[in-house]
């Protein structure tokens, strides 16, 4: 295992760790409106009380200290551990806003780790749908040629040119209206993969092209080697350095595409949290600047985006031990 | 590398390019002098025709560019004379007769008379045009009487309140320039954005000078104006006035901020903050005008109709719910306005409990039954009711059912996501589990014009006049924005019978004192029932640069431009 | 090479048709249509609405509108704007001249950074400039258009370099011809550049693996073993063959410019296609949508043709097999 591969592993298990511990680890529910504190600004935590000097605690008037395993909303451990204690709290009427509050007063540390568990699903979802139909007709119609070619490309280009864009917002509106937030949020998912193999496809399908025509191909077909041999022998080892590449360019995407959606309004529902919606909730200029730290879910992106490419390049070298 | 390095150069020619561009730009900036206005409108018009859209951006163009027999004057909301110098309602209300102004010049020189209004009028009566700015008056159009070449009267199949009003919407066209298109059948296609400029012609201030497609309307002074201020001078003040299409509010913002642009109506809320420092330099004013005429509302669905395939619109069960009245006003009372108010609206709203926003200052009745936020009231009043707490956080009806509902709002509107959340949790509190989901605009309007089958929603609504006239539509129980129960063919309970029979008495009764009392009291049957559950009226804020006088900012749309004749800078 | 663009041409046919079947089917089956809107206007009565969906064609069956349309398509008539009552197809030309100026200038923008960036990241592996350059490229792959085009639009307001959105000055008209030209692409620079962000880590990333990939061939090393200067083996041997997937990719963008350029389009004030196309959908102004749609798609291919042409130009064994 080589570094990169570690710190890709290392970073994405973080990310993953806390959407799976996000209710532990979260002080506050994602949906719970401190009314009182809206647009709070990120909570100082100052060092020292009276009765020990380390003791951190924050200032809301007086000092409040930190405490650890602290009793708070009920949820459910993994899916089904019923349980009340958070990693870390202040005693009411004190907050504590490690990333300050939206303008709901709501915790936006809190939502920014429930955000990770849509958003790292969708990206997760969307690569196990996207990725094994791109390379299943990207390597036919590259390998085949002809009609087999012909007809995959006008399908991809067909696909393309309907952009999954609107075909999201005719679907929102054939869904039935009280689905629960979670199903409408499945099938915004399962478009967005569903449109998100035609690009890649073409792009597995270029790669084949030059591939089929290289020498080690050739001598397998000259052998009589089965398509399928050839294919999965030799085409696919050697469009993995591609595909992972790719995987990596294309999981940031697919969260991106939540934002997009999320700025039409059509994201997912509230009070689901989601990186894209709580992007796209920042709204205009007016706020971008007074209240930055809404932004906190763009530094979730830019760390999952860092460590999908980090996976990438030390699958990469760790796939071909030819290379260091 | 090549095709790499010719790219480069071809790149580094644009940016020399611009940057020669950057020179030039800034003395092009404003080589006509001050006296232009430049604003940024989100949308630009569909058609110079403004008989033939009615949405706002071809309305507030159409109003800058066309004359109107009569105006209401948006800061008093009473009629004033324009094209028309008198009007007459006969005793018995049921004709309106206009003496038009004389002299008068369309924008391309020829006259004005009482043959361009009878011709408009044939126009907006015709059924072919189904023009949206049309009138009928119980399902009869408006019938035109040419009396003298500037007299005319107007003549309705029954007596009419304020009848003088609709008038403000009709544009005058000009007979001899669309006679001969609407002759041979194609006024649909008449003064489309294509149309060269000097082709529409108008009794407005001003006329189209140039629209550059997707980027902006120019206006310049019509030189044919008829209006003088009351000094003799010639209106309009200005030379030029520039709507520029900035689809984003971010960038209507910074151009504001920047000086490019010099109003910016209305300010959203949230944007006050940051143009503090530019009104504390003396650079702009910033109007607040109180709660304006929009009132965010949620409903319940009280349809109890079927489906085409025979499955009740609104689950049974949950319509019982939705129209115990004891229900809607356990709601009211648990959702905390205020904090709609503080958190949606950074505190530039007004909670609101019955029809009309205070705004609404001829007619607004604050006699009315009031909502405050109180847990206790609302459980008491579901008690009553039969709903009962199985735990701490569910309610159940007198079976045992949980109470739940589906709440929809209007997709890509950040206000009604973050009031749909306040909602959510205020109604949490009582035990009421409450699901959100955004429609696409036209998806939630076609649901609750015509396929009916949700439960609540949550939208706005907006008077087109401040006249009792104007809210017909969603008060008469055969309203098509009766949007609780929309076109009933004969009203669902009493006191929506009552209503009608209010609204139709107001709208028959030429007293105005007596039409108060009558509107009135539809305003208190509107608290009590709580069929919308009023929430916030935002209020209306507008900034302009320093140097614009003679600025009016009022409620009624177009709020800064309705006078932009007397703009001056 | 002839025989596969008028073979491309003749294919482009049914994949209009689909496209045009497709949009009419988003717009018809989705709930609303153009009159919804006006149901709000508390002036237009019903019989008003029913006369005008009669004019429009909206009370008929969607199958006999999408006849109607195709009799009209073959005289060249792309039917009329509800919106706009002008013919569709005027509207669209106007905005496809903004849009394919924005594009083009986009990916010439984004290909002038990343082939050489690209290059030089290969050649600088795991040192500090390769390593800021990937830094780079996952802050721009995890930026949203949305917050990229706002801080766009607010750096144009700070620093006054650049117009705040727009495409021409307001008395541009009033220029010499190269003014109006220089005016035009001063306004042009910063949209380009924002899309020229989000498309560069693709290129750049695609390049980059692929460029260390071939690093490690054997032609490479025996180039390298046989004194070959450094400068013409990364030239001349790795990056013709690394450039395969990047035409296939270019191919792509072009479309996804065209589509997935709309918020970019919408903050930045560029009247472009794609902003016409979301306005009209969520308008439901069909024959506007349609024609929209079969303007990208007809570019769409046009690019993914390019594409082909340049995938088999660049490389001769796909050429040589004339199954292009």
């Amino acid at each position: 295992m080589n570094r990169k591969l570690r710190c890709g592993l290392l970073l994405l298990g973080l990310l993953v760790a806390c959407a799976t511990l996000a209710d532990f680890l979260s002080p506050y529910d994602p949906a719970e409106q401190h009314r009182e504190f809206p647009f709070a600004p990120l909570t100082a935590i100052h060092i020292g009380t009276a009765e020990s000097f380390w003791r951190p605690f924050v200032f809301n008037g007086q000092q409040y200290p930190l405490r650890f395993f602290v009793t708070g909303a009920p949820y459910r451990l993994l899916g089904f551990i019923p349980c009340r204690t958070h990693l870390f709290g202040v005693q009411e009427p004190a907050r504590i806003f490690l990333l300050g509050s939206d303008g709901l007063g709501r915790d936006v540390f809190s939502r920014t780790l429930y955000g990770a568990r849509l958003s790292l699903t969708i990206a997760a979802v969307a690569l196990l749908v996207s990725i094994p139909l791109a390379l299943l007709i990207g390597t036919l119609s590259g390998f085949y040629g002809g009609w087999i070619d012909f007809i995959c490309m006008r399908l991809m280009e067909l696909f393309l040119a309907l952009p999954a864009l609107y075909l999201i917002i005719a679907l929102r509106s054939a869904l039935p209206l009280g689905l629960e937030p979670e199903k409408v949020f499945l099938a915004m998912v399962m478009v967005i993969a569903l449109f998100g193999w035609a690009n890649l496809a073409r792009i597995v399908r270029g790669a084949t092209l030059g591939l089929r025509e290289r020498e080690f191909v050739q001598a397998a077909i000259a052998l009589g080697a089965s398509d399928a041999r050839i294919i999965v022998r030799h085409l696919l080892p050697n469009l993995t350095g591609l595909i992972l590449t790719q995987a990596a360019l294309a999981a940031p995407s697919y969260i991106l595409a939540e934002v997009s959606l999320s700025y039409l309004g059509l994201g997912v529902p509230e009070p689901l949290p989601s990186w894209g919606g709580m992007l796209a909730s920042v709204g205009g200029v007016g706020q971008l600047g007074t209240y930055w730290w809404n932004l906190a879910p763009g530094a979730a992106i830019f760390m999952t985006t860092l460590a999908f490419y980090l996976l990438a390049e030390g699958l990469r070298e760790w796939s071909d031990p030819a290379r260091k | 590398m090549l095709k790499a390095g010719k790219a480069v150069l071809i790149f580094c020619g644009l940016l020399a390019l611009a940057s020669a561009g950057c020179g030039k730009s800034e003395d092009a900036k404003r080589p006509t002098g001050a006296n232009r206005l430049v604003i940024s409108k989100s949308a630009g018009p569909r058609t110079f025709n403004r008989l033939l859209a009615s949405d706002e951006q071809t309305s507030s163009l159409g109003d800058c560019l066309m004359g109107r027999l009569i105006r209401i004057n948006r800061q008093t909301q009473q009629p004033e004379a324009e094209l028309a110098t008198s009007w007459q309602i006969s005793a018995d209300g049921t004709a309106l007769t206009c003496e038009l102004r004389r002299g008068v010049k369309f924008s391309d020189g020829t006259p004005f008379t009482a043959d361009d209004v009878a011709f408009t009028f044939q126009v907006l009566n015709d059924p072919a045009i189904a023009s949206p700015a049309s009138f009928d008056f119980d399902g009869q159009p408006i019938k035109v009487e040419q009396l003298d070449s500037h007299k005319i009267r107007f003549v309705f199949p029954a007596p009419q309140a304020a009848a003088e009003r609709f008038l403000d919407g009709v544009a005058i066209l000009p007979k001899h320039s669309l006679e001969p298109v609407y002759r041979e059948g194609k006024f649909a296609q008449a003064w489309t954005l294509a149309t060269p400029p000097e082709q529409i012609v108008g009794l407005g201030p001003f006329k189209l000078k140039e629209y550059v497609a997707g980027q902006r309307v120019v206006l310049n002074r019509n030189p044919h104006y008829w209006k003088k201020d009351s000094s003799g001078n010639q209106l309009p003040y200005l030379d030029e006035l520039v709507f520029n299409l900035d689809p984003d509010r971010s960038t209507q913002l910074l151009k504001f901020q920047q000086g490019e642009t010099d109003l910016l109506s209305p300010v959203n809320a949230d944007d006050v903050a940051a143009l503090a420092s530019l009104e504390q330099q003396g650079k702009i004013k910033i109007t607040d005008l109180g709660p304006s005429l929009i009132r965010e509302i949620f409903w319940f669905n009280l349809n109890d109709g079927k489906q085409k395939n025979g499955k009740p619109l609104v689950d049974p069960m949950k319509l019982v719910w939705f129209k115990d009245l004891r229900f809607r006003q356990a709601v009211s009372h648990a959702i905390d306005r205020n904090a709609i108010a503080n958190l949606v609206f950074s505190g530039k709203a007004s909670p609101q409990w019955s029809f009309l926003s205070s705004g609404d200052k001829l007619w607004f009745n604050a006699e009315v039954k009031t909502y405050p936020h109180d847990l206790n009231r609302a459980k008491s009043l579901l008690a009553e009711s039969g709903f009962r707490f199985k735990s701490e956080t569910e309610l159940v009806d007198a079976k045992g059912n949980p109470v739940t509902f589906t709440l929809m709002t209007n997709a890509g509107n950040a206000i009604r996501q973050k009031i749909s959340a306040v909602i959510q949790a205020d109604l949490a509190k009582l035990g009421i589990r409450v699901v959100l989901t955004s429609l696409e605009s036209r998806a939630m309007l076609s649901t609750i014009n015509d396929s009916l089958n949700y439960e609540a929603a949550l939208l706005a609504i907006v008077s087109g006049d401040a006249d009792p006239n104007s809210h017909v539509n969603v008060l008469s129980s055969n309203g098509l924005s009766h949007w609780w129960h929309p076109q009933q063919s004969k009203p669902a309970t009493d006191w929506e019978a009552r209503i009608d029979d209010l609204m139709k008495r107001q709208t028959s009764t030429l007293d105005s004192t007596e039409r108060k009392k009558l509107f009135g009291e539809v305003q208190t049957i509107m608290a009590e029932q709580q069929p919308f559950i009023f929430l916030a009226s935002r209020h209306l804020i507008v900034a302009a640069k320093f140097d614009i006088q003679n600025l009016k900012p009022a409620l009624l749309p177009d709020f800064m431009l309705w006078n932009c004749e007397e703009l001056r800078r | 090479m002839l025989k596969l663009i008028r073979q491309r041409f003749i294919s482009l046919l049914p994949l209009l048709l689909a496209v045009a079947l497709g949009s009419f089917l988003l717009v018809r089956l989705a709930p609303g249509d153009f009159l919804t809107e006006m149901s709000l206007n508390p002036q237009v009565s019903a019989e008003t609405l029913a006369r005008l969906r009669e004019q429009y064609a909206l009370d008929q069956p969607w199958y006999a509108q999408f006849g109607k349309w195709l009799a009209g398509i073959v005289r060249g008539d792309f039917g009329y704007s509800f919106a706009y009552s002008c013919p569709a197809s005027g509207l669209v030309y106007e905005r496809l001249l903004n849009t394919a100026l924005l594009a083009t200038t986009g990916l010439v923008l984004t290909l002038s950074l990343a082939l050489p960036l690209g290059l030089l990241a290969a050649n600088q592996r795991g040192k500090a400039i390769d390593r800021a350059l990937v830094f780079l490229s996952a802050l721009g792959l995890s930026t949203p258009s949305f917050l990229l085009a706002l801080l766009a639009v607010v750096f144009a307001a700070r620093s006054g370099w650049f117009p705040i959105g727009g495409v021409r000055s307001l008395d541009s008209e009033q220029l010499s011809a190269t003014g109006r030209l220089a005016d035009f692409a001063h306004h042009l620079i910063l949209p380009a550049t924002v899309l020229a962000i989000r498309q560069f880590p693709g290129f750049f990333r695609q390049l980059r693996a692929e460029l260390l990939e071939i690093l490690t061939q054997d032609y490479v090393l025996a180039a390298r073993a046989k004194g070959l200067p450094e400068r013409t083996i990364f030239i001349k041997h790795a990056f013709r063959n690394a450039i395969n997937p990047l035409i296939t990719m270019l191919g792509n963008s072009i479309g996804s410019l065209l589509s997935g350029a709309f918020i970019v389009e919408a903050i930045m004030s560029w009247p472009g296609l794609g902003s016409l196309t979301v306005s009209s959908l969520l308008s439901r102004d069909l024959f506007v949508l349609v024609a929209c749609l079969i303007f990208a798609a007809l570019l769409l291919a046009l690019g993914n043709l390019l594409a082909d042409v340049l995938l088999a130009l660049a490389d001769p064994r796909i050429r040589q097999t004339k199954r292009l």
